[in-house]
């Protein structure tokens, strides 16, 4: 029997015109999406500069560079995952893989650094305050209680993050370990 | 490349796209089985290739490239298929061109094979099926011919042997 032949006789079963014209749609989407998020940051910086111009409250300088170092790390995070995803698919199946492996270790990484961020972002806060109202910040329930519960929910998306990159990896390792392994199976002709 | 040359290049992937859509079903089928998944399947794989058009250089055959892509985003729609309720068994009839219920059986026979095979023997195999020569294959896969050669006449005796066993 012609398996080669046999195989062939499998058609497709859908409107190519529909498919491509639908890619072309996702691709203009995304397109959209990207400006969107430019749009969405330049709104968001501009936004947070009026709010610390008007200084209507002592914490204004403090929450409008809150809010302009926030929208801008998600921004670059977005841009980041956007750029790493677009036409990554002409690569080589282990170029791909190991991409892809890169990418969730990276991830895993994004998710430390926005502790450290946060972190940072808080003691330097503070600081700022410190240093221009020339004394120590004020440290009220509301507000320990809203560096509390923000912190917390960091850190239970971030760990939900590291744990499904954690999968990713673990997958995508035995994945490639089968590309691997494939390649040195003992030729038994 | 001028705008136009791009344009040109564009208007001449779409078009190969058209007619490699049946090889991309089919590379698609070798890695699910359900037919409401191969159809999510193929939009993405045809998406992943449209985006991908603007980094094709030329300089493999548009064929080889879009396998390279059907490939690549199958391999990475296992995570997504893992998630989704397992397939309960039997081919959607739909799937199968049923010109001949003998021919449909050994097809549905065969894809049940070359799904079965391992990550790398199953990319061979289907490059292969499809009609492609050994230095293409180890285009698309990135490895070398030779080792092209020693898993197609593998997997293609094991393939042969169950054919000649239960399908006769």
């Amino acid at each position: 029997m012609d398996i080669q032949q046999l195989w062939q006789t499998q058609q497709v079963n859908a409107s190519v015109e529909e498919l491509i014209a639908q890619a072309k749609r996702r691709q203009t989407r995304m397109a959209l999406l990207m400006l969107l998020d430019i749009a969405i940051w330049a709104g968001s910086v501009v936004f947070g500069a009026l709010f610390i111009r008007e200084n209507a409250a002592p914490t204004s300088f403090a929450i409008g560079l809150f809010i302009i170092f926030s929208v801008s790390i998600a921004t670059a995070y977005m841009a980041w995952v956007r750029a790493n995803t677009w036409g990554a698919d002409s690569l080589s199946p282990r170029g791909l893989i190991t991409l892809m492996i890169r990418r969730a270790k990276a991830g895993k990484q994004v998710v430390t650094a926005c502790y450290v961020t946060y972190l940072i972002m808080v003691m330097g806060i503070l600081l700022i305050e410190a240093i221009i109202y020339g004394s120590m910040p004020i440290f009220s329930l509301l507000r320990i209680s809203f560096i509390a519960s923000f912190g917390v929910v960091i850190v239970v998306v971030g760990e939900w993050y590291r744990a499904k990159q954690k999968k990713v990896i673990a997958n995508l390792t035995s994945r490639l370990a089968q590309l691997e392994d494939n390649l040195n199976e003992p030729n038994n002709d | 490349m001028s705008l136009l040359q791009r344009w040109r290049t564009k208007n001449a992937l779409e078009a190969e796209l058209k007619k490699q859509l049946p090889m991309l079903s089919r590379i698609v089928a070798s890695y699910e089985a359900d037919a409401d998944l191969q159809q999510e399947l193929l939009q993405e794989v045809v998406v992943a290739a449209w985006q991908a058009s603007s980094q094709f250089e030329g300089r493999a055959k548009a064929k080889t490239f879009f396998a390279r892509i059907a490939h690549n985003r199958c391999v990475t729609h296992i995570d997504t298929a893992v998630r989704k309720p397992q397939w309960s068994g039997g081919e959607d009839p739909e799937a199968i061109v049923s010109y001949d219920s003998d021919k449909a059986l050994q097809l549905e026979a065969l894809q049940k094979q070359i799904r079965s095979l391992p990550l790398q023997q199953r990319q061979i195999m289907t490059l292969f099926l499809e009609g492609f020569s050994y230095n293409e294959i180890a285009q698309v896969c990135d490895i070398k011919s030779s080792n092209v050669g020693v898993i197609i006449n593998r997997t293609k005796q094991s393939l042969t042997e169950f054919f000649n066993e239960d399908h006769r």
